[in-house]
């Protein structure tokens, strides 16, 4: 990893009796696009706010290039943040809710605004300078506010959920627009969310949280492939979770009894002893349909449902003796080949190395 | 009209009709008066400009309006800038809760008689009152403030310090928190913030607020009589004088229709000021 710019060392924050984030460390490198991500309540937002100064940790310590941000206010700070309701001065026309920033920093006016309107240009608002920000659709305000942030060039840039009140095809094209002014500008993105979709096609590492603390720290496609525990697994909802205890350990595999029949689960760095009760996780796009199985851990079950999310289609599968729906995600064109309906009787197998221990490789 | 608004109509024939029956009528009355004759001092019906005229090329006319403005603008201004700092600490330092306690306690002045409130500033501004009797401990004598535009002042500013800062920290409380924040996160300490934010945020409930303080003081004759003196004497005192002396009432009513279109444009004024279109 590059050199860490801002660094959360062991930060906590109570608010009276509740605790909103416990003890969490993790950094930051210069560059990054690093995306916090859980459901509301989970503390990403209030370590967002710790960031930029908006609320001071109960204990613990905040760094940027290895300065202590403790008791520095927040108009000391150099943490511009995009906030989820963008937080525009209705009083002020775009030039100059742009240049607010830059005004408070003491620059002329002529600078400020010509700085301004070359952020504007940049990102297609040039000719709505002179509106009142209230005058701009949402897809609009939200590029003002990204330009409000970004005009006083700083370091890191902070994004609370700033996309959760677009809709769907324009939150895509601001995903595109946010990675591109990241790469091109080389700043370090801290980026708030509790979209899957918005955190794994921007960011290049996530934070997963939960009750005010990290479950998984990761890249996109290692939190995807071999989540931490079955709180990530669950949150991510592309695997489903198996329980079984250890039959006979191999080289490469492990071998469980479970509620229905033996199944070979990747070794990975697991350590149970014979007997022990282990969970596992299959990842669900590496499941097999048909009427034969395919692999060597198969399982008769009876298909439920099913929904589309784009061009890939997720089955749900009842099999007896599991109390979850086994999740199998399939291209669309394999499952219109498949044939099937909800009722039928089918097989699902899969390889060992589609099935892992929590943690098993880290 | 739609169905609903159609069955609905009734509920508001009883504010309609008293608005209709005690301020529309009575005004089209005080209209209309203000052009009849005083004979042997009994009102006549009469369609003459004479009372118009007498009123408005008299400078002493001219002179009490000219005295009510400023001293209505004083009352504005000074109620504005009293109430503002308190205003200002219940919207954003105190809980919710104690927030609508102090507006209950705003309240509570208007539970006793404005007169009585009046009268009590006697006690306390007299040459020989309380205040400077306080002040002769220190060394200074005498300050003259009963029967003063001071003491008028201080009688509006009773009259209008509760509804102001109500009105104001109504407000002020409605701002959006966030662009506090985003103030400060854009490098704005507390005191930019309070100039280039929340002023500019504040500014309907501040020009409303100020407002009120101009038109409870432009038409109040209890504070400018009893301690101000009633000299100079306000457009109020004007009226009381005039009716007074020789039954003048058609007189009293150019003053009065005077000062309701005085009201009427400077609230125009003030609304469009507080809510004007931005570009």
């Amino acid at each position: 990893m590059t050199q860490a710019l801002v660094e959360i060392d062991r930060v906590s924050k109570r608010f009276g009796d509740y605790t909103a984030v416990t003890e969490t460390s993790f950094s930051i490198g210069q560059g990054e696009f690093l995306a916090i991500m859980g459901s509301s309540g989970c503390g990403k937002t209030t370590m967002l706010r710790m960031l930029a100064g908006l609320e001071e940790p109960s204990a613990g310590e905040i760094r940027l290039e290895g300065c202590s941000q403790k008791g520095l206010p927040p108009w000391r700070r150099e943490l511009p943040l995009v906030w989820q309701s963008l937080a525009l001065f209705p009083f002020l026309s775009v030039l100059d809710n742009v240049g607010f920033g830059l005004k408070m920093r003491g620059v002329a006016k002529a600078e400020r605004d010509r700085r301004s309107l070359a952020w504007l240009h940049k990102l297609e608002l040039g000719e709505f300078a002179s509106r009142n920000v209230m005058q701009l659709s949402g897809g609009q305000r939200q590029r003002v506010a990204l330009a409000r942030a970004l005009v006083t060039e700083p370091k890191v840039l902070l994004l609370d959920e700033p996309l959760s009140a677009l809709d769907a095809h324009l939150s895509v094209r601001m995903q595109a627009l946010l990675r591109s002014l990241q790469r091109e500008l080389g700043i370090t993105f801290v980026y708030v969310t509790h979209s899957q979709t918005e955190a794994f096609s921007m960011a290049d590492r996530v934070v997963i949280m939960s009750r005010g603390k990290v479950e998984q720290i990761g890249s996109p496609q290692a939190i995807y492939r071999h989540p931490a525990n079955r709180f990530v697994a669950e949150f991510i909802g592309n695997v489903t979770i198996l329980r079984g205890s250890v039959a006979e350990a191999g080289d490469q595999a492990i071998r469980l009894n479970t509620a229905t029949g033996g199944m070979s689960v990747s070794r990975g760095n697991f350590a149970g002893a014979h007997g022990a009760q282990a969970d596992f996780y299959v990842n669900a796009d590496q499941i097999a349909i048909g009427d034969e199985p395919r692999h060597e851990n198969h399982v008769r079950a009876r298909f439920l449902s099913h929904k589309f999310i784009g061009n890939m289609v997720t089955l749900f599968l009842e099999v007896p003796g599991i109390d979850d729906d086994l999740k199998v995600i399939l291209p669309e064109r394999t499952y219109d080949c498949l044939g099937v309906q909800p009722g039928d009787s089918v097989v699902a197998s899969w390889p060992a190395a589609a099935a892992h221990f929590f943690g098993g490789t880290a | 009209m739609s169905n609903t608004s159609r069955r609905r109509w009734p509920l508001l024939l009883p504010p309609l009709l008293w608005q209709l029956t005690f301020f529309l009528l009575p005004l089209l009355f005080l209209f209309v008066i203000s052009f009849w004759s005083v004979v042997n001092f009994r009102l006549e019906p009469d369609m003459t400009l004479k009372n118009w005229d007498f009123m408005l090329s008299r400078s002493s006319f001219w002179s009490a309006y000219g005295h009510t403005w400023a001293l209505a603008l004083g009352a504005a201004a000074v109620t504005t800038a009293c109430s503002f700092p308190a205003a200002c600490s219940l919207a954003f330092t105190v809980s919710e809760r104690t927030r609508k306690l102090a507006l209950m306690f705003l309240v509570v002045p208007f539970f006793t008689s404005y007169l009585v409130r009046v009268y009590s500033w006697q006690a306390f501004l007299a040459d020989n009152g309380i205040v400077n009797a306080l002040l002769s401990v220190v060394g200074i004598d005498g300050l003259p403030m009963l029967n003063s535009d001071f003491g008028s002042l201080v009688g509006y500013v009773t009259l209008a310090l509760p509804l102001v800062t109500l009105v104001q920290t109504m407000g002020l409380a409605q701002i959006d928190r966030n662009l506090i924040e985003a103030a400060h996160n854009l490098r704005a300490g507390p005191v930019r913030t309070l100039f280039e934010v929340i002023m500019p945020l504040a500014k309907p409930s501040l020009v409303v607020g100020a407002l009120f303080a101009f038109i409870l003081a432009f038409g109040d004759f209890v504070a400018p009589t009893y301690l101000g003196g009633g000299a100079p004497p306000t457009l109020s005192n004007l009226i009381i004088d005039t009716t007074k002396s020789g039954q003048q009432w058609p007189r009293a009513a150019v003053v009065a229709i005077v000062m309701i279109l005085t009201l009427v444009l400077t609230s125009l004024a003030a609304v469009r000021l507080a809510y004007g279109r931005r570009k």
